[in-house]
């Protein structure tokens, strides 16, 4: 069980467990093995580079942990991160009914930690690297895209 | 407390307060600016970070409610649908803005003679015209000559070459000429080549989070540093209060807090506000005295009222093949103003423009495929996330909001600044023209995405964190009765205090306005700068 009790958004390793195990729920690992598990993201340090920007997350994501394991509690079944995979879509199904906010605030967390990943942005065959200063090249445009619109004439009014 | 008193103090160092301090400068006047940001550092600029994304949620974000940094203040808008955009630096909001860059056209400056609805300014598109051409040649824009949107007489002729459509773009101007309607490259207050020692666009695609390269013409790197060259002065951290009255009712300074929050007051002959369309009626109405308790320059009632975002819906398509709409700079491809002029079988005054929007990033791609219902979490996300990802093209609704008294700025009764200065409160709601202005335009960018091969669309049919364009909180007219300030910005109550930003609109247009903002602020400037002599008289 999560230790809620006088550190309500303290990530202890009970909530970093269940963390780990409803990140890689949200987003597992692909099948041909080139994207990790979102799990990854807690111990890669990228979801505490996240709380740090935006703060106000921590609170809500670890009642909704602590919730999970709760709920798991409830079934018998210790904690979220020892259930099965279809268990713990079940409990997280009924933790999304009794807290609509918990879901979507974990999967943006979700998200946008995963998504700015070296490795992933790689996984995905896209250039993993800073935008700047190296920018993209851009083909010339082809001026006679816009002929028909010449042809058009005069489109404001006289005033 | 100084005693120094400087002959012009501005208030402001966004788009409108930076091109007049830039005009003013060579009259050698005694010259400040306060300016309650700081100086961005391009090398601290997200972009430069492979979370750049993450950061546009985060310390980058549009909303100063959401950023909550020591410059910002915040703007309760919870009675708004559209939520209030801005950034507090040097540049203002031009720092995080996408640079479209167009201008009004000539029937926006007469949409109550022509169409009934809104008011005339006080001046028309040609009396503009020149300080458009001059502010164009400041900030360096890129475009295209010969738009069959606007007069060819006096001629619009962008100084650089336009920017890359990219495959996105091409694949809409397709769209476009399917259906035989307008467009063209969009005007864009981002350099195409180099461009009074600064670099060009690198299609990096971060334009909204600030541009780390420099090609972007946010003020801080195109009026300032030669203003600064000049002698104008410009000091940072600095929050404005109020605007403080002598014996004879002209304004004689203003009451600030500094960097450290000490409260002071800074002296001057003539006072001008450049706060924008939410700063400006904010330090209006918290300027009451004796003689003006209402607000200070608010005979007429209007300070704060008519306020006038520009409505924007956002129709995003899905296209099969790949179109690398990552490249590029982020809101500047292509605009289109087939639906800009007054139509009575539609069944709405005034108009719209669209604009193309690139691609999503992989963190937004994500955040959006989620907000589509289109990307599942467990086994079916990855094979769902391919479906999507460089495989989107946006297209936004521009629509022309009318001015209404009852769409305010206003000050909060309760909310504050980090000063202790009320916080200003928005009450807004969408008119009726506009509702219908704006699902016309959204049934048209489906149909144009259609066009464009796209095989599903997703719409938002008023986007909420759309609220950048902030005008007609102060604006300008001939009659004292129905207006702020006269043409030349001056406020009818006190002559030696001036408003020359977006708070002066009288009516929107349906184009983003920064460029007419300046033009209009230099347009000021020149008029202050003929009549030295007789400035206050």
């Amino acid at each position: 069980m999560s230790d809620s009790g006088g550190n309500q958004d303290g990530f202890t390793p009970a909530r970093e467990r269940a963390l780990v195990a409803v990140l890689d729920e949200i987003i597992p690992a692909s099948a041909d093995g080139r994207l990790p598990g979102a799990g990854f993201t807690v111990a890669a340090g990228l979801l505490e580079a996240t709380f740090r920007l935006l703060p106000d997350m921590r609170v809500p994501i670890a009642f909704g942990l602590d919730a999970l394991d709760r709920t798991a509690a409830t079934r018998g079944r210790g904690c979220f991160a020892d259930l099965s995979a279809e268990e713990r879509r079940g409990v997280l199904e009924e933790v999304a009914v009794a807290d609509p906010g918990f879901v979507p605030t974990l999967m943006f967390l979700a998200y946008v930690s995963y998504y700015a990943d070296r490795g992933v942005l790689e996984g995905l065959r896209f250039e993993a690297r800073p935008p700047h200063p190296l920018g993209h090249a851009m083909a010339p445009n082809d001026p006679s895209l816009l002929e028909p619109v010449r042809s058009r004439g005069r489109l404001w009014r006289e005033a | 407390m100084s005693e120094r008193i400087v002959d012009v103090l501005i208030v402001g160092a966004g788009a409108s307060g930076a091109a007049l301090a830039w005009t003013l400068a060579e009259t050698k006047m005694d010259i400040l600016c306060l300016e309650q940001g700081g100086w961005m550092k391009q090398e601290e600029f997200p972009s430069n970070s492979i979370d750049w994304e993450l950061r546009r949620l985060a310390d980058f974000g549009l909303s100063p409610n959401d950023r909550k940094l020591p410059a910002d203040y915040p703007v309760n808008d919870a009675e708004s649908p559209i939520a209030v955009s801005m950034f507090n630096a040097v540049g203002g909001s031009t720092i995080l803005f996408a640079g479209h860059f167009p201008r009004l056209r000539p029937s926006d400056f007469r949409a109550r003679s022509l169409d009934g609805v809104g008011v005339d300014w006080p001046l028309d598109y040609r009396t503009l015209a020149p300080f458009y051409d001059l502010n164009e040649r400041m900030t360096g824009v890129s475009g295209l000559a010969g738009d069959p949107a606007y007069p060819a007489d006096p001629p619009k002729r962008p100084p650089l070459p336009p920017l890359p459509l990219g495959k996105l773009g091409e694949t809409l101007a397709h769209g476009f000429n399917r259906l035989g309607w307008h467009w063209w490259p969009s005007d864009s207050a981002i350099i195409s080549e180099p461009w009074e020692g600064r670099a060009p666009c690198i299609n990096a695609g971060t334009c909204l989070a600030g541009c780390a390269q420099g090609a972007k013409s946010s003020t801080d790197v195109t009026y300032w540093p030669p203003a600064l060259r000049s002698g104008v002065r410009l000091e940072t951290g600095c929050r404005v209060r109020e605007v403080t009255l002598d014996e004879n009712g002209l304004a004689d300074g203003v009451i600030y807090y500094d960097a450290e929050g000490v409260e002071r007051r800074q002296r001057a002959h003539v006072v001008v506000l450049a706060c924008n369309g939410i700063g400006t009626p904010r330090i209006l109405l918290n300027s009451k005295s004796k003689l003006f308790p209402d607000g200070l320059a608010n005979r007429s009632g209007l300070v704060g009222r008519n306020l006038m975002f520009h409505p924007y819906a956002m129709v995003t398509g899905l296209f099969d093949e790949p179109l690398e709409g990552y490249k590029g700079a982020t809101g500047c491809c292509i605009m289109s103003q087939e639906f800009y002029e007054t139509d009575a079988a539609r069944g709405f005054a005034r108009g719209y423009s669209f604009e193309i929007l690139r691609g999503l990033g992989p963190v937004f791609t994500a955040l959006m495929g989620f907000g589509w219902g289109r990307l599942p979490w467990g086994a079916d996300h990855h094979r769902s996330y391919a479906e999507i990802f460089d495989r989107t093209a946006g297209l936004v609704v521009i629509g022309e909001d009318l001015p209404e008294e009852t769409n305010t700025v206003t000050l909060d009764p309760t909310l504050v600044d980090g000063s202790g200065i009320p916080a200003p409160k928005i009450t807004y709601r969408l008119g009726e023209n506009s509702e219908r202005l704006m699902s016309h335009g959204a049934a048209r960018a489906k149909e144009l995405l259609d066009a464009a091969g796209a095989r599903e669309t997703f719409a938002e049919p008023l986007l909420r964190v759309a609220g950048w364009h902030l005008m007609g909180t102060a604006r300008m007219g001939t009659d004292p009765a129905t207006s702020v300030v006269n043409e030349w910005g001056r406020c009818h109550d006190v002559k030696n205090l001036f408003v020359v930003d977006g708070s002066i609109f009288p009516t929107a247009g349906a184009v983003n306005p920064t460029n007419t903002i300046q033009a209009l602020a230099l347009r000021i400037g020149d008029a202050m700068k003929r009549n030295l002599t007789n400035l206050l008289d």
